[in-house]
Formats: structure tokens, sequence, C-alpha cells
């Protein structure tokens, strides 16, 4: 089932730095090159997906299902980045925030934990959004603003992992299994390739609870429509079991970003609202006053004339 | 329930037994069911504690807070980060795993290295959702906090 990739990867290789953060000596996490010109083809481990290749001829049986959407691929970065180096955050980023902030930003940015195939620039691309939109001032908004970057740095990771779950095929001895029972003898490859990646997604949808979805399996196995054996049934459930890992994984990063959004649109309500209705303090009625007699002085320094309509001589209306 | 025949007799298997001897096989064998560390508290972690001090020191003087209120803040920001710096490290063991087999290093390859960590990524979810209540709630109680 593995076939040999066609295209050779330029060098990429993962720098091990000992990270003195890592628990238990583990190795530090570091982020890693993806050429995107070296698109190859592998072969799951744990079970039957196939990879579809970037090449011409494999693209004929590459499904034909709409991928999920998937706002930002991997990006490509020229060298490899240990992610425990410390970072400098970007001018354009610390732009969005208040200079009395900027060491706050600073610090709590300084140390980015960037997931393997991602680039810094990306991550800076979201925290440059977040803080257009949010303008963190104080420090738990700052800390709210990075939990929701952080977490959507992740989505957009296992949106990516969930789009190669769906478009990947299904294992030639499977395939055949299954095709044989639902298509004609005479059914193109495309059109087989594409009806189950269609049926895979009826399923996952069924795993996922879209009642529907279930429905349709229901029908499907109720008819012995599904006539797989044993084998087939094991490399399914093996796709099966990693999409439902994926699935919860993403519910629960959304589940953290939607609650550090509300968190931080909390936040931020209460801030502008103490501005606007905060009563004024003595320091404030002092500089009140103080402003108030420097305008009246002020005023004397104005030369103020009024035009007389008879005489048209221009008369001083100062005291 | 066990006799004291029984017992005595495990004893002297046990006397017998051949564990590793050797300072490294004990070192090793010391991390046999180590799963991903998570569990020890961060007092317990030299390294961990020295990244706590300079945070608590950083956000108190930044913050211009006593040292005791940001300490708790800073906890849950560290372990926030020990999170982030496993679940990373999870990954790229898988990935480091698809490279010494030389297989050649892609935006698919990276997917289904984290395929193949999902499992174990998955166990970490709860730890992050629990820290990140607590920093929360930390947050709330620092806010509320009239230095």
């Amino acid at each position: 089932m593995t076939n040999e990739p066609e295209v050779k990867s330029a060098t990429a290789t993962l720098t091990d730095q000992t990270s003195p953060g890592t628990a238990a000596g583990s190795p530090a996490p570091v982020a890693v090159i993806v050429p995107q010109s070296a698109l190859a083809t592998e072969t799951c481990a744990q079970s039957s997906l196939t990879l579809p290749t970037a090449s011409a001829d494999a693209s004929a049986n590459t499904p034909v299902l709409d991928p999920v959407p998937n706002a930002r691929t991997p990006a490509s970065v020229p060298t490899t980045f240990p992610i425990r180096q410390a970072v400098e955050v970007p001018e354009r980023v610390l732009r969005h925030v208040a200079p009395d902030t900027v060491p706050l930003v600073r610090r709590l940015f300084k140390h980015v934990h960037l997931i393997a195939g991602y680039a810094l620039d990306d991550y800076f691309d979201l925290v440059e959004v977040v803080f257009q939109d949010f303008k963190p001032y104080q420090y738990a908004e700052l800390a709210f603003s990075k939990q929701i970057v952080d977490e959507e740095f992740r989505i957009l990771m296992f949106a990516e992992v969930q789009r190669i779950f769906l478009n990947a095929e299904i294992g030639e001895g499977v395939l055949d299994e299954i095709a044989d029972v639902h298509l004609a003898a005479e059914t193109s490859a495309q059109e087989r390739t594409n009806h189950l990646a269609r049926w895979r997604r009826i399923v996952f949808g069924a795993i996922s609870g879209d009642p529907m979805m279930a429905k349709a399996v229901d029908e499907k196995l109720g008819a012995n429509h599904l006539n797989l054996t044993i084998y087939s049934v094991r490399h399914i459930v093996g796709d099966l079991r990693a999409h439902i890992f994926a699935d919860a994984v993403m519910t629960a990063a959304l589940e953290r970003r939607n609650r550090a959004i509300a968190l931080l649109e909390k936040l931020c309500a209460e801030r502008y609202q103490r501005m606007q209705i905060r009563e004024p303090r003595a320091e404030d009625v002092k500089y009140r006053r103080a402003a108030l007699s420097l305008s009246e002085y002020a005023k004397t320094l104005i030369e103020r004339t009024v035009t007389d309509d008879r005489s048209e001589t221009k008369v001083s209306q100062n005291p | 329930m066990t006799s004291p025949a029984q017992i005595a007799a495990n004893r002297r298997n046990a006397a017998r037994s051949t564990g590793p001897r050797t300072e490294a096989g004990k070192a090793q064998s010391r991390r046999n069911a180590l799963k991903h560390g998570l569990r020890v508290p961060l007092e317990a972690d030299p390294s961990l504690n020295e990244q706590l001090d300079t945070l608590t020191n950083d956000l108190a003087r930044l913050l211009s807070k006593p040292r005791e209120a940001v300490r708790c803040v800073a906890q849950q920001q560290i372990e926030i980060m020990r999170i982030q710096q496993t679940r990373a490290a999870i990954i790229n063991r898988y990935l480091q795993q698809r490279l010494d087999q030389d297989v050649h290093i892609s935006a698919d390859t990276v997917a289904m290295a984290t395929a193949e960590a999902l499992p174990e990524i998955v166990r970490l979810d709860r730890y992050e959702q629990r820290a990140l209540s607590k920093l929360v709630k930390q947050l709330k109680i620092l806010d509320a906090r009239d230095d």
C-alpha cells in the first residue's frame, strides 16, 4: 500500500534542543520546515488511510469531496525554528496595544509554542487580528487574547488533519470489497472513489452525531448493503477512531476559544463602561477647575472685537 | 485474602528478582510509567520553578502588584505553557519517527504525524481546561485586590 514518494523534498530536519521547561526530559518542541513542493504519498501507520498525491496520475484517484473549509495552510519557512527560543514581538503587533501595555505583551509572548508545520509569521498574523479586534489593555485581557490565538492556531491545524481524513482514500482491499457490493463492475475508478468518499463522509457524520447521517448508515446497514468482512471493519474502525479523536480535540479547542472570547468581551465591555460612568474623583475635579480657570484666563488674552453696523468701526469686547 | 505463607513466599521470590542494577538502568526504569509528566507539580521541577520565579517577578514589576498576588497567576500561565510544550513535543516525536524512516516531510506528513499523535494529545485537553479555569479564577482574584 505504501507508494514510493515521487518528489524528493528539500532539506527538512528537526532541531532537537533540550528544553528546560519540557516535562521529564522529553524532546523540546520545535517548528518544522514544510516545503510545499514536497507533497508525497504517505500511508498512515495506524489506519488504512492513503493520502492523495500531488502527482498528475494520482490526481485522477483523488476523491472530489468538498474539502473541509480551511482558511490557512501550513506555511513554508526557510529554516527550522526551535520553539523555546525567545521571540521578538513584531512592531506591527505592538502598534495595536497601548504603549503602557507593550512590556506586558513582550513578556507574555516571549516564548511562542508553535505546533509543527506552522510558521511564526502566521502566528503573529493571528495575534495582530485579535489585537485589532479587542484592543487588550489589562493583563487579563492580554492573557485571554493569547489563549484565543493559541486555540485558533490549534483549530487550524486540526482542520487540516480532518480534511486529510475526509479526502483520504480507503485502502485498496477495503475499497474493492465495498465497491463490489455497491457498484456495478463497469463503474470507473473515479466514480468508485467518489462513491466511497461520499460513503465515508456519511459514516463520519454519523459518528460525529449528525442524525441524518446516522439514519443513512442505519438504513444501509439494515438493508445489509454494507457487506463488510472483519478485515474491512478493522481498518474502517481505525479510521473512525482517528477521526473521533480529531473531532474531540477540535471541539475542546473550540470550546476553550469561545470561552476565552466571551471572557475577553465581558472584560472589554466592563472597561468601557467604567470609563464612561466613572464618578469624578477629587483629582478630576481639581483638574477640571484648573482647566476652567485656565480657559477664563485665556479668554482675556484673546482679542474679541465686534463691528458697529452704523459707524463700521471695530469695538473691543474685552473686559 | 493472601495467607502469611504466600506473603513470605512472595518476599522470597522478590528478593531473587533481577531488576535493574546499573544506575542507567534504574534511571530508565524509573520512568517506565511516565506518560506525559503533567501531574508533576511545578515546584518539583527546578527549571519550571526558575521560570515561575522569573515570570512572577516580571508580572509583579509590570503590574505593580506584590509578588504573592501575581504568583498564582504566573503559576497557571506556566502550567498552560507546559501543556502546550508537551503537546508540541508529542507531535514532533511522531514526526521525527517518520523522518527517521526517510519519509519526505510535507504538509501532509505533518498532518499524518498529528493524526498518529491524537490519542496522546486527547489526554492533555482536560489538563489545559483545568489550568485555564484556574487562570480565570486567579485573574478575578487579582483584579479584585486593591494593592
